[in-house]
């Protein structure tokens, strides 16, 4: 409870924040710069430009720390606890923290995040607008773009969470029509088991783009 | 003839004052399985060595130990030509009884703890249950209740945490994965610490039988009690009731 008290102030704060800084510049008729105060529709537009691109990476790295996958390979690979299985540790506990119990509202968010790139990527590759990333070799960019959506996706479809979310919670999966219900769970399940290979591929294509972006 | 030294954990809480190891030269055969190696020393050399076994073939889960410290079915680990030394000694989770033997009789309290199977009110006279619904049940109906997820698990193992372990949380998911049941084992786990365990996957890669122990059971067990304290289900409650 306090927790999700301090994410809703968090949550508030960065509002805020975008709020007063993310002033969007104006054009008159004439062509003239202008600060006047924009329409209400494109002031909600901006704030939540702000807000998104503010709290985009807080919301994919606090994913990423409360994936099992990671979880995994923190435990045992990077922190070595333990260092092996039966290994006779006798070190301090370091167990699961609360903020592991929000893994799905994370998801929830990088669904919504991933489905706006999406929007913007086949925008752009359509359209020919305006790149969200400025990149520094197009071409490269825009491989590193659809691999990241890609990859990123992949590794959304393949989570704990979804897994269980598609059949894990139901103990009658036999009781959906045609039992479409199963088949989907049963594919979810092959598909998460390359879960970890998807997170680090997600992972290694979203640091590429940024450094080709020039935001590294 | 070849020959292979076994190095034996040797403690009788009765006279000895501290554990100690002995080793035991054992004539090589090939394919030869530890527990036949700890036979013939019992048979052959020392008849006071106390050990557990039942089947010999790897279906009751009673020749659980630890080989060069890691736990395995003593009935399936197999010597090989290369082997020199093999150190055996008992499950570390567990209190010792004699030398090799170990005292589970925790793990018998811990399962009368657990909610137990309540079927739902049901006007048919035979349940009808389909293949897939019990297929996914079956996986943890496989365990032979060796205790080497038990043994393996750092949380019990080394912490000695009020974690309930791998293999109960097992029984936990078949009982809720059954489509006839109602109970609600939630709470029940989230007292027992399932929060404990740090998804290392420990005690899958030492299950004799493959069960998938993290990944089908622990995960979604874990995911059921995020969803039994979620905002939606607490508002799915209000218009529908109680749910399981």
């Amino acid at each position: 409870m306090r927790f999700s008290l301090l994410v809703i102030v968090f949550f508030i704060i960065i509002s805020g924040i975008s709020f007063a800084h993310d002033h969007p510049t104006y054009f008159n008729d004439e062509g003239e710069f202008t600060e006047e105060q924009p329409s209400l529709v494109a002031l909600t537009f901006y704030w939540f430009w702000g807000i998104h691109d503010r709290i985009h990476w807080i919301v994919i790295i606090l994913m990423l720390y409360t994936c099992y996958h990671f979880r995994y390979v923190s435990g045992k690979r990077i922190f070595t606890h333990p260092k092996m299985c039966a290994y006779n540790d006798k070190g301090e506990y370091l167990g699961e923290s609360k903020l592991h119990y929000y893994h799905r509202y994370f998801w929830y968010a990088n669904v919504f995040l991933i489905g706006i790139h999406w929007s913007e990527a086949i925008t752009g590759w359509i359209f020919g607008l305006q790149y969200t990333y400025k990149f520094t070799f197009q071409e490269l960019g825009i491989f590193l773009e659809a691999l990241y959506l890609i990859t990123f996706t992949l590794w959304l479809l393949s989570c704990h969470f979804f897994r269980y979310f598609t059949g894990g919670d139901n103990p009658c999966l036999s009781c959906s029509r045609g039992g479409w219900r199963t088949k989907i769970f049963q594919k979810e399940s092959k598909f998460n088991q390359y879960h970890g290979i998807f997170m680090w591929s997600a992972i290694i294509s979203m640091i590429l783009l940024l450094l080709v972006a020039g935001h590294l | 003839m070849k020959t292979i030294t076994l190095r034996i954990f040797r403690y009788n809480p009765e006279v000895d004052s501290k554990p100690r190891f002995e080793n035991y030269d054992v004539p090589f055969e090939p394919k030869m399985r530890v527990l036949n190696a700890i036979r013939y020393i019992q048979e052959n050399i020392d008849g006071t060595l106390t050990f557990r076994w039942n089947c010999g073939a790897g279906r009751c889960g009673s020749c659980s130990m630890e080989v060069n410290g890691f736990p395995s079915l003593t009935c399936k680990y197999e010597i090989t030509e290369e082997m020199k030394e093999i150190t055996v000694e008992p499950m570390k989770a567990f209190p010792v009884i004699k030398d090799l033997l170990t005292d589970v009789s925790s793990m018998l309290q811990t399962a009368r703890e657990i909610p137990p199977f309540s079927p739902q009110d049901s006007e048919e006279e035979f349940w009808k249950i389909m293949p897939e619904d019990v297929e996914v049940t079956k996986e943890f109906r496989k365990c032979i209740e060796c205790y080497l997820c038990q043994d393996t698990c750092h949380v019990i193992r080394n912490h000695k945490m009020n974690y309930i372990g791998p293999r109960w949380v097992a029984k936990v998911a078949s009982l809720d994965k059954h489509p006839m049941d109602s109970a609600n084992r939630s709470e029940f786990l989230n007292k027992r610490g399932i929060w404990l365990c740090n998804v290392t996957r420990c005690c899958q890669e030492v299950c004799p039988e493959h069960i998938k122990i993290t990944e089908n059971a622990i995960i979604p067990e874990k995911e059921r009690i995020v969803t039994e304290h979620s905002p939606i289900t607490a508002l799915k409650r209000k218009i529908f009731g109680e749910t399981k």
